[in-house]
Parts: C-alpha cells; sequence; structure tokens
C-alpha cells in the first residue's frame, strides 16, 4: 500500500500561527480566572520578517514580561520560527544545563576536528505545519523560564498592591496626564 | 534626583559602590553585571551609606541590581524583557519609565546583531508605552553601541539624537510611521575636546577600534527633556580614583567600564 500524502498535512486545519496564538491567547483567559493574559504584539523583524512577540501581563497590576517570539515570512506561514526569550538564570537554578570537561588543549583540538567536519543542525524551534506549532507552543509555555516568569508576575502582586497604592490615586484622576492609567489597557492583540 | 549606573564586569566593587553613593549622594544605584548577590551589597549600603536603601523587587535581578533610596522613587519592575528591565520611576510623584538595558556584547555579536537588538529594545518599548500610555522614557545602560552606531540612532532603532534641540521637534517620520525622538547627551563626551574621559571603556583590540568607546549610554525621550539637568563619567569613587596611570577605566582595582550618572530635575524646566 503506498502512501504518498504529505505526512501532517491536513487540508482542514490550515491555522496561521496568529490564529492559533488567539487560541492560546482564549485559553489563557479562562485557565488563569482572568488574572494573566496573554498579550500578541505584531512587530516586523530587521530582516524584514513578520513577529509575533508574546508577553504576558497581570492583569490587576498592569506588569508584564516578554515571553517569547514567533517568526515567520510575510504572506508564508509556514515554516515558522519559534524564539525563547535568551536564558538569564544562573546554572545553579536551572534543573539541567550543559557542562564540559574538556580542559583546553582538548577543547582546542575538538573544535579543530569540528571545523573539518560538516554537520547537521537540528532547529527544535522551527515547525512546518499548525499541529507542530501547536506541539512546539505547549512545550514553549512549559520551559522552566516561562514558567518562572509568569510565578514572577503572580507573587509580586502582594508586594505591588502597596506600592500601588498612590497610582490608584492618581488613576482616579484622569486629567493627570503624568500619571500611569494602570487599569486602561492599550488596544494589543 | 541622581541615577548612578555602573557596570562593574563581575568584580566585587562593594566598597566603590559605597563610595560612590556617599560622594554623589545618589538617589538611585543600578549595576549590571555584579556577582556579589544584591542583599550582600544592600547590606553594606545600609550600613556605610544610609539605612534608607533598599532593592525593589524584580525578576530579572541577576542582570540588573537596583538599590533605591526612597521609597517614593518606586522602581518596581513593570516590564521584564529581552536584556530589558523597565521600572516605574516616580520623579516628584509623576510617573515616568526608566528602562534599564544590556546590549548584546561586541565581542560575540556582530554590528548587524547589535542594531537588530536596538530594534528589538525599541519594539519591546512600543509595547510598553502603549500598556502603560506614557512616553515618558529614560534609557539607561550598556547598549554595547556608541552613541554613533546605526542601532542607537535609526529612526526604528533608538532614535537617539546629538542634541537636545534635535529631539526637541518629538517625532521623526520614516516610511509613514511616526518615531518617537531620544536625545542622547553622551555625545557630548566623545573625544578629547570634553570635560573628562572621552568614553566609559578603552579598548584597542578588534573590539574597540576607536580605542575609548561610550558604551554606557542615558537616554531620555523628548517627553522628559525638561527634567535633564544633567549627566557625567564618573572618574572617582570617593577618595579612590577608577581611572589607571594613563587615565583610562582601572580595570584591576575597579572595572573596565566607568559609572555613569544622570541628573534630573525635580520639576521639569520650563
Amino acid at each position: 500500500m503506498t502512501n504518498y500524502w504529505p505526512e501532517g498535512i491536513d487540508l482542514t486545519d490550515k491555522q496561521s500561527p496568529l490564529e492559533i496564538l488567539r487560541d492560546a491567547q482564549a485559553e489563557w483567559e479562562s485557565s488563569s480566572g482572568g488574572v494573566l493574559e496573554l498579550i500578541l504584539q505584531e512587530a516586523e523583524s530587521q530582516a524584514g520578517y513578520d513577529m509575533i512577540i508574546i508577553h504576558a501581563r497581570h492583569t490587576a497590576s498592569n506588569r508584564t514580561a516578554s515571553l517569547f517570539s514567533v517568526v515567520s515570512r510575510k504572506e508564508n506561514p509556514y515554516p515558522t520560527r519559534l524564539q525563547p526569550k535568551e536564558n538569564e538564570l544562573p546554572n545553579f537554578f536551572k534543573k539541567s544545563h550543559k557542562t564540559s570537561n574538556l580542559n583546553s588543549l582538548t577543547a582546542i583540538n575538538s573544535v579543530i576536528r569540528q571545523l573539518n567536519e560538516e554537520k547537521w543542525v537540528n532547529n527544535e524551534w522551527v515547525v512546518d505545519t499548525p499541529g507542530e506549532l501547536r506541539e512546539k507552543l505547549e512545550k514553549i509555555f512549559n520551559l522552566g523560564d516561562i514558567k518562572s516568569e509568569i510565578l514572577n508576575l503572580i507573587s509580586t502582586d502582594v508586594a505591588q498592591n502597596d506600592v500601588d497604592s498612590g497610582t490608584r490615586e492618581d488613576v482616579k484622576d484622569a486629567s493627570d496626564s503624568d500619571s500611569p492609567p494602570s487599569d486602561e489597557k492599550a488596544e494589543l492583540g | 534626583m541622581r541615577i548612578v549606573y555602573w557596570n562593574v564586569n563581575r568584580t566585587d566593587l562593594s566598597s566603590l559602590v559605597c563610595s560612590i553613593a556617599s560622594a554623589t549622594n545618589a538617589d538611585l544605584i543600578v549595576l549590571n553585571e555584579n556577582s556579589v548577590p544584591s542583599f550582600i551589597t544592600l547590606e553594606k549600603l545600609q550600613q556605610e551609606v544610609s539605612p534608607e536603601f533598599f532593592v525593589p523587587r524584580a525578576s530579572t535581578e541577576k542582570r540588573f541590581q537596583c538599590f533605591c533610596r526612597h521609597p517614593d522613587l518606586d522602581m518596581t519592575e513593570v516590564h521584564s524583557g529581552f536584556r530589558i528591565s523597565v521600572r516605574s520611576l516616580r520623579i516628584s510623584g509623576t510617573f515616568s519609565l526608566l528602562a534599564l538595558v544590556h546590549g548584546v556584547d561586541i565581542q560575540n555579536y556582530d554590528t548587524e546583531e547589535r542594531q537588530s537588538f536596538a530594534q528589538s529594545i525599541a519594539t519591546e518599548l512600543e509595547f510598553v508605552k502603549q500598556n502603560w500610555k506614557s512616553n515618558r522614557i529614560i534609557l539607561m545602560g550598556d547598549f554595547n553601541m556608541n552613541p554613533f552606531d546605526r542601532g542607537m540612532n535609526l529612526a526604528a532603532g533608538l532614535n537617539a539624537m546629538m542634541t537636545k534641540a534635535c529631539a526637541v521637534a518629538g517625532t521623526r517620520r520614516h516610511l509613514d510611521k511616526d518615531y518617537d525622538l531620544y536625545y542622547n547627551p553622551m555625545w557630548s563626551y566623545l573625544g578629547d575636546l570634553s570635560e573628562g574621559p572621552a568614553g566609559t571603556i578603552y579598548d584597542t583590540s578588534r573590539r574597540g577600534p576607536y580605542g575609548w568607546s561610550m558604551l554606557d549610554q542615558a537616554i531620555l525621550s523628548h517627553s522628559v527633556l525638561s527634567l535633564f539637568e544633567g549627566v557625567k563619567i564618573l572618574t572617582t569613587a570617593g577618595a579612590n580614583s577608577l581611572l589607571d596611570g594613563k587615565g583610562r577605566p582601572d580595570s584591576v582595582n575597579a572595572s573596565n567600564h566607568l559609572p555613569v550618572m544622570l541628573e534630573l530635575r525635580d520639576k521639569p524646566n520650563d
């Protein structure tokens, strides 16, 4: 039995990255009970590619954190590349990290050997289909860094409320343009 | 008010930090690449300078450590981004945003990548500005770019101009889009004919084709220009010099970067 149909292609599943991210946005809204919000910022990369930056917002305090971005060619939603935020945690806070026991001489030898070798580089964050994108999105939202960012947004809630007591007063006075209108939300994705 | 920013190059310079805090009477100290845990530096600042110092809460503490003297300044992190941390800064009760920046390094990233980083900061700031409905932004940090590098002055980058007068117009139009103008006072300190050192870092290797570079900078959005009092490259920490015998940053006893101090007025100068 032959099978010439490309694996992973489902003609009924044509969702663009933006549409899939909007689904994620709706899920966040319901799963967090409105405490956290996913914001999609549409932008353009320096190379001219379409880029969607994904931020999390803590609704009560209006504080935000950038989580990752999704990049694709104009008018060509796939392949799409997910770009996780650079890991800024020190190694002792990471559940796992790479280490090397090479001393400097073996390291130099290893570099020279690598220069002579052709190597396939797998980019685990590039996806070709909507199905793959959903799969990787689940994975990226479960990265330790992302979870930490989300928890940090929530955990500073009490301190933020204390500090914010002044802010709330300002908001009441809508005529004061210098005050942060923290309960007004910008119209973003 | 006075804000001191210093890339301490992963060295324990707590004593010098305290000397700077005392000598400048800084309201806010931001340390970048500090290998000393913030609670230790804080303890030292509280003991040697003022018990009022505190560390505002933030998730990006590994990159930027902030020590604030007055709770009124707030300094809460309102956005944690890609190598930037944006804080709520209240100057005499007026809300502004202070964006702390640490650009990608010159050794591992070429000119185009650093320019691309500047554009990504600009994109993030656009988001923050919309979220907080404010364009009162001050940026401070080690940008790993000189004031004349494209990323610093491209419209879609940081759009930072050489003189105050250049930024007064407010915005610059490029490809049918308006971009907020910034003023970069660090231009005034480049080269021999300015007061003090010719930059904040000295390097003649592949990374430093000009000898001196002005990688540590403070830039201000047009909407906070009236608060600008001045900027200084610090060469002393109290009685201690931060320069070596040749007048370059003393990377043995201090850091290879010199600190930058931004002075802001409490009330706008109309």
